[in-house]
């Protein structure tokens, strides 16, 4: 054993005897004047309990020099020690430590601060002994649990002050990609930061040794010792963690479960998505995202989803920075992100932060890949509806990669089978395509260009064709001034149109369109002034242009006339700034303001309606026209967030928030789903922006060394300025659509209760929620007001909801996944009675979502076959086959009532009401 | 279009996997409602009310209420009352009111109970012309079906600018004749049949039927306000209906917006519901309330239409040589030489259909038939309607 071992060791026994100290400096009785040394410390040793660590060879010509007895033991020391190489220091708890030629300093025992200590603030001004580098420094050898060399990190420019900043890039070893949402923190302080979409972190510490502790989902962890000198880089590079393939870890999210002072949000990796069963073999963002507590959708194949009781228009879905308005191909049954080029999703359902704007329920920031910057990898798959290819790889090596994704469908072999004329008629197409290219131009700058597209074609029985597409792409320029400030600066376009086509007959040929643009610039600075406080703050601006709706004769014979509603402009703009505060090791605070300010402005016509008369059309009073850039009405407001953490030990905390949102582009829907024709609608005079708030509370616990990880969150949440529609309500291609809509109150309250465990060879997560979300519709005039002006439940009131996610690995290629769902129906308006109107029996419907479908039960299992493991080895192929629906179950979508020659007939659908088998092949060559 | 998002679901799902059950629905207790549905047409046509209440699923029929005070007015100040002719309607005199496109009209009701009622004032439309009815021949392939009928198209064109909404209300009146047409009646006294005169025998008969499907159209977003070959309905060769001559007439009215709003609702959430995308369905808002109350629940609508009617024939010999059931394939035919049996079988609620006669006009037997294959009035009218040629 090294001499600098027995050093370590006995350091890291100094921390848990600190309390235990004894009599550290004993008064030495007889007199040893002349003796060896080493005979001398351990007759000390073993009659005043004080230990010595030394290296025997440094002592062997030194003897003791005493001049009287009795004499305190540290002046033996120092005076036996004088002139000679060797030092002395005594820890607090009594032990002796000798060096050769080095001088242990205790000024900076805050490095070795004992986790006792934590709650006690951290020593100011401590100063290095510039003249001796302590003793650690030199020791290449020094141990670090990844056996990692300690780096010297700002010697070339050591600075004076206290404390420094240590900065750099996370990398995945293999690609050269960064890692974003890896956790970077110094294991003595407990002080911590998760690197951003670029994987940079930022990190004020004081000055001294620490050990850095790099963390993300599926890496093997790094444990990097470094000394702190000055300001400095550290860039690391993770390695996949091949060898704990059966110990998939989360050890950000373990960390930030109960460290963080986030609250309701939720990350997930692709890897954990890939893991579970998948409908039809497609991986996709947003069914896996309903298996968590909170979010819910209406039925199976419906499009969008519900967070917190708020509609599906209520999500801000994000991809790359830019929004995406149309999130599912298909009519709803896949969602348009090919899961080949994701990295990953953050869902914020509460505890938004306020750099984040413009919707109410929550944001969906999904995250693409950066290509590969080290070597050519392209990897693909197929299932029974799509195949997908990703190719990815190096521009300039080391400097620049791009990637681009691809997924398409054959689905019309399906169409085909059928015997019916018009379903063989028809064909279904959709397809996307994804790319990003990433530029490091130096340390300071980054440059990102990610583009998106998707598109969807359906035509039904050879006359009636669907065409929809989303295309967005941003522009991102991340600039660092130095550690502590840096900005990250975009340009964003996004675009959403559809046109249905309808050739039926050729004096009814007609289609009609709708499109909305949306382009944003905007600056976000983050500040990192000291590892108490991190501030960012930014500004943005939005314009929005629509056409909300035309209808076009396509035949010379056509009878039907061209409509053009008049287009729409909106600007929207915000400022914000936030601050995420330590207060103490117990508390952290989140405190961010952001104003938000919206214009709609012309050329437009606005209609006047008749004071004191409902808003019909046969109260149409006037029209005035806007003239171009002329503002017609402007909204705005400060929206606050605020979350706080509170530790109530190591193992649990209580976190508590608050939050304002509000939204100025609003959907169009009157159906239960989100539509493929469903429009969005600027705010207007009639149209008021939507405003959210949310109170949550949440009660945050992890057991067995963070393995398990539990949480309890409640909130409440009130929405004014909802939008409803009138019954029936005419909303496509209708100029007076203020005629049409009606706003309300919305009300919402629950309690989600989550286990997760993320390690082991059983992992996954148990969910339930309870939650209750209402809505008040009381206008003034009677086809303003739904169910009498009372509380209703909104169509996604779902009281109960119980989700089970469970993946066990048998080995490392092969392991079984179950999903198991259970929730209560959702609300539904029945007819109650009978009428005879029109020489017909007809339906008279209850209040509005008076009943309930029947409670929704699924059961899904999946089995990945991996193929071998060599890391090396060129092909890498993967099989999953996956069965939805195991039981069976006719879950019922919807239930509804048709008159059949004078009787009522009520009917319940139910679309999957099968099991469905399906094996996707997926593969990766390099 | 909410059809054919039906048939994606079905598509999508390999056909198979979604699935239609029937749902009975459990439904402890219902609102009591008014129901109102009249209209004051353009014209000669009497203002036409009728007053009932919803009923429940298990009920046969709705309760009609005839015993209310129904009152029209206009914005000229004239008042017309609507009187009871049962069954819950009201009409008024032809003679006394005349719908004036212009106009304006209000209902007023006063219930047995006391409680009055008034619908908005609504404004009559000035009605265009139906410009032709055309019957073509047409054959649907469905599923496993082939069926054969007469498809009813219609051309019309409204004045542009007096209302671009249209509702038909249908009429069928069909011809038929029983196979074994009796001869008259046996007389069980005598023991005798009694031989009646052939106009008065139950051979021939008139069926009526007001199909209960809601009818309406726009021509809204339309160059020109007109339809071209708007299908009215599909008379199939699976009925009886065509088999020896059939009548349709068209009643036409031109709506208000709001009025059509209404149509158009409730046919939508009677009819059009099912897909994934269905709206969600609620109660509709008619324009009758309840003066003291605005908060009781009135269904229905009042309207005031522009109107205008055509009547079309369709003969046997207008369609195409198919076969078309006339119902009558399996009647009996049976003779009796004993007078003993035929009057068993006829007091057993059979039919005497006639004699058999040998070479000299001696009777040696009677025949008999079912009821219905001989007597013509057990399912439809024995009177010749007035517009019959």
């Amino acid at each position: 054993m090294t001499k600098s071992r027995i050093l370590f060791f006995s350091l890291i026994l100094m921390m848990g005897a600190k309390l235990h100290a004894q009599t550290r400096d004993p008064m030495i009785a007889d007199n040893y004047n002349g003796q060896n040394i080493k005979a001398f410390f351990k007759e000390v040793s073993t009659r005043y309990n004080v230990p010595f660590y030394y290296a025997g060879k440094w002592l062997d010509s030194l003897t003791v020099r005493q001049e009287k007895t009795p004499v305190l033991l540290s002046e033996i020391l120092d005076k036996s020690l004088l002139g000679t190489p060797v030092n002395w220091f005594q820890d607090v708890s009594g032990r002796v430590i000798l060096t050769y030629n080095r001088v242990i300093s205790d000024s900076l025992d805050f490095v070795w601060k004992p986790p006792v200590k934590i709650l006690s603030p951290v020593k100011e001004n401590v100063s290095v002994a510039e003249t001796f580098r302590p003793v650690m420094t030199t020791l290449s050898d020094s141990v670090s649990s990844t056996g990692l060399g300690l780096r010297e990190i700002g010697g070339e420019s050591p600075s004076r002050a206290a404390k420094v900043t240590l900065g750099g890039y996370v990398r995945d070893m293999e690609s050269g990609e960064p890692i974003a949402g890896a956790v970077v923190f110094s294991e003595v302080l407990k002080t911590g930061i998760s690197t951003d979409n670029y994987g940079y972190y930022s990190l004020t510490l004081v000055k001294g040794r620490h050990e850095m502790v790099f963390r993300s989902y599926g890496k093997e962890e790094i444990r990097q010792p470094v000394y702190l000198l000055g300001d400095g880089t550290l860039d690391v590079e993770m390695r996949e963690d091949i060898h704990m393939l059966d110990e998939v870890v989360i050890e950000a999210e373990r960390e930030a479960n109960v460290q963080g002072v986030q609250m309701g949000v939720t990350r997930l990796g692709i890897e954990t998505l890939q893991q579970m069963p998948a409908f039809m073999g497609e991986i996709d963002i947003i069914q896996s995202a309903l298996m968590l507590p909170g979010i819910q959708s209406v039925g199976e194949g419906a499009s969008g989803f519900n967070v917190r009781g708020g509609t599906a228009s209520q999500n801000l879905v994000l991809i790359n920075q830019a929004p995406i308005f149309n999130t599912s191909h298909l009519f709803g049954f896949f969602s348009v992100f090919n899961p080949d080029i994701i990295k990953s999703f953050d869902l914020y359902k509460s505890g938004i932060p306020a750099r984040f704007g413009g919707r109410l329920a929550s944001v969906l920031d999904i995250t693409m890949k950066d290509g590969n910057n080290r070597e050519w990898v392209t990897s693909g798959g197929i299932s029974p509806v799509t195949a997908r290819v990703t190719v990815e790889g190096p521009v300039f090596k080391g400097k620049s990669s791009v990637i681009l994704g691809a997924r398409s469908t054959y689905s019309n072999w399906i169409l085909r089978q059928f015997n019916d004329a018009a379903i063989r008629n028809s064909k279904a197409d959709f397809n996307d395509l994804n790319g990003k290219l990433n530029v490091e131009i130096n340390e300071k700058n980054r440059i990102d260009l990610a583009g998106y597209f998707s598109r969807d074609y359906f035509l039904f029985n050879g006359d009636t064709a669907y065409n929809y597409q989303n295309l967005n792409g941003s522009l991102s320029w991340k600039h660092l001034f130095n550690n502590r400030l840096y900005s990250v600066t975009a340009a964003i376009f996004s675009q959403y149109d559809y046109k249905i086509e309808i050739t039926e007959s050729p004096e009814t040929a007609f289609r009609v369109g709708y499109s909305i643009r949306y382009q944003e610039g905007k600056t976000d600075f983050t500040y990192i002034p000291n590892p108490q406080h991190q501030i960012r703050f930014g500004l943005n601006a939005i314009r929005y242009d629509l056409e909300p709706g035309t209808r076009i004769p396509t035949d010379p014979l056509s009878l039907v006339t061209r409509r053009d509603l008049e287009n729409e402009q909106g600007i929207e703009g915000g400022v914000y700034l936030s601050d995420e505060y330590d207060v103490s090791p117990r508390l952290k605070l989140y405190a961010g303001l952001r104003f938000s300010g919206y214009a709609m402005i012309g050329p437009q016509t606005i209609y006047d309606y008749l004071p004191n008369a409902s808003r019909k059309v046969r109260n149409l009073a006037d029209s005035t026209f806007f003239d171009p850039r002329k503002l017609i009405q402007s909204y705005g407001g400060p929206e606050f967030r605020f979350t706080s953490r509170y530790n109530l030990d190591d193992k649990s905390s209580l976190k508590l928030g608050y939050n304002r949102m509000r939204q100025y582009l609003h959907m169009l829907s009157n159906t239960t789903s989100i539509s493929p024709s469903d429009t969005w609608k600027l705010s207007d005079p009639y149209i008021r922006p939507q405003v959210g708030d949310q109170l949550s509370l949440g009660y945050y616990r992890n057991f067995r060394q963070n393995s398990i990880e539990t949480s309890v969150e409640i909130y409440v949440k009130t929405i004014q300025n909802m939008l409803e529609f009138k019954s029936g309500a005419q909303l496509l291609l209708n100029p007076y659509v203020e005629t049409a809509v009606v706003s309300g109150k919305g009300r919402a309250y629950g309690a989600e209760f989550m286990v997760r465990k993320d390690r082991g060879k059983l992992n996954g997560w148990v969910s339930y929620t309870y939650a209750r979300t209402f809505i008040r519709v009381k206008g003034n005039f009677p086809d303003e007001i739904i169910n009498r002006g009372k509380y209703y439940p909104a169509t996604v009131d779902k009281p109960h909801d119980f989700s089970l996610v469970a993946n066990y690995r048998f080995s490392r290629r092969l392991n079984f996944s179950g999903n198991f769902s259970w929730s209560t129906g959702r609300p539904i308006t029945y007819p109650v009675a009978l009428y005879n109107f029109g020489n017909g029996t007809r339906l008279s419907y209850s209040q509005r979502n008076q009943f309930r479908v029947p409670d929704y039960f699924r059961w899904d299992v999946s089995m990945n076959i991996e193929g071998n493991h060599k890391v090396e080895k060129l092909l890498h192929n993967s099989l999953s086959l996956s069965v939805y629906n195991v039981l069976g179950r006719k879950n019922v979508y919807s239930i509804y009532f048709v008159t059949e020659q004078e009787r009522v007939q009520g009917y319940k659908l139910s679309i999957f009401g099968r099991p469905i088998f399906t094996v996707t092949y997926n593969f990766r060559i390099r | 279009m909410r059809f054919i998002f039906f048939y994606i679901i079905f598509l999508m799902t390999g056909g198979l996997l979604s699935c239609v059950e029937p749902f009975d629905p459990e439904i402890t207790n219902y609102e009591n409602a008014l129901v109102v549905e009249g209209y004051v047409a353009e014209g000669k046509t009497p203002a036409r009310v009728i007053l009932s209440r919803t009923f429940a699923f298990d009920q046969d029929t709705a309760e009609y209420i005839n015993g209310a005070t129904v009152r029209m007015r206009d914005d000229q100040g004239n008042e017309y009352r609507l009187l009871s002719k049962g069954k819950g309607i009201y009409e008024s005199d032809t003679n006394a009111v005349q719908g004036i496109p212009g106009r304006s009209y209000q209902l007023l009701i006063e219930t047995a109970d006391s409680k009055s009622y008034e619908s908005s004032w609504e404004l009559m439309k000035k009605s265009g012309e139906i410009e032709a009815i055309n019957p073509r021949f047409e054959t649907f392939v469905t599923g496993f079906d082939t069926l054969n009928g007469m498809q009813v198209y219609l051309n019309t064109s409204g004045l542009d600018g007096n209302g671009r909404f249209y509702r038909w209300e249908l009429e069928e009146t069909w011809m038929f004749r029983v196979p074994y047409p009796a001869r008259g009646y046996w007389n069980t006294t005598t023991q005798q049949p009694v031989f009646v005169e052939p106009d008065s025998m139950h051979r021939t008969c008139y069926k009526h039927l007001k199909p209960a499907d809601i009818l309406i159209a726009t021509t809204e977003g339309f160059s020109e306000d007109k339809l071209t070959d708007f299908p009215l309905i599909y008379v199939s060769t699976q009925t009886d209906r065509l088999s020896l001559k059939y009548s349709l007439l068209i009643r036409q009215h031109t709506l208000s917006a709001e009025a059509y709003e209404y149509w158009r609702a409730t046919k939508e959430i009677n009819q059009e519901l099912g897909t994934l995308f269905d709206p969600v369905p609620a109660d509709i808002t008619g324009n009758i309330r309840n003066i003291d109350d605005p908060d009781e629940p009135v269904i229905g609508y009042f309207s005031a239409d522009g109107f205008t009617q055509k009547r079309i024939f369709i003969d046997r010999i207008d369609v195409p040589p198919v076969n078309i059931p006339t119902g009558f394939e399996t009647c009996p035919y049976i003779i009796f030489v004993d007078p003993a049996d035929v009057q068993r079988y006829v007091l057993a609620g059979n039919a005497w259909v006639g004699a058999v006669t040998d070479f000299f006009g001696n009777i040696i037997g009677y025949t008999g038939s079912t009821k219905k294959c001989s007597d013509c009035t057990q399912q439809g009218s024995f009177v010749k309607p007035d517009f019959w040629p």
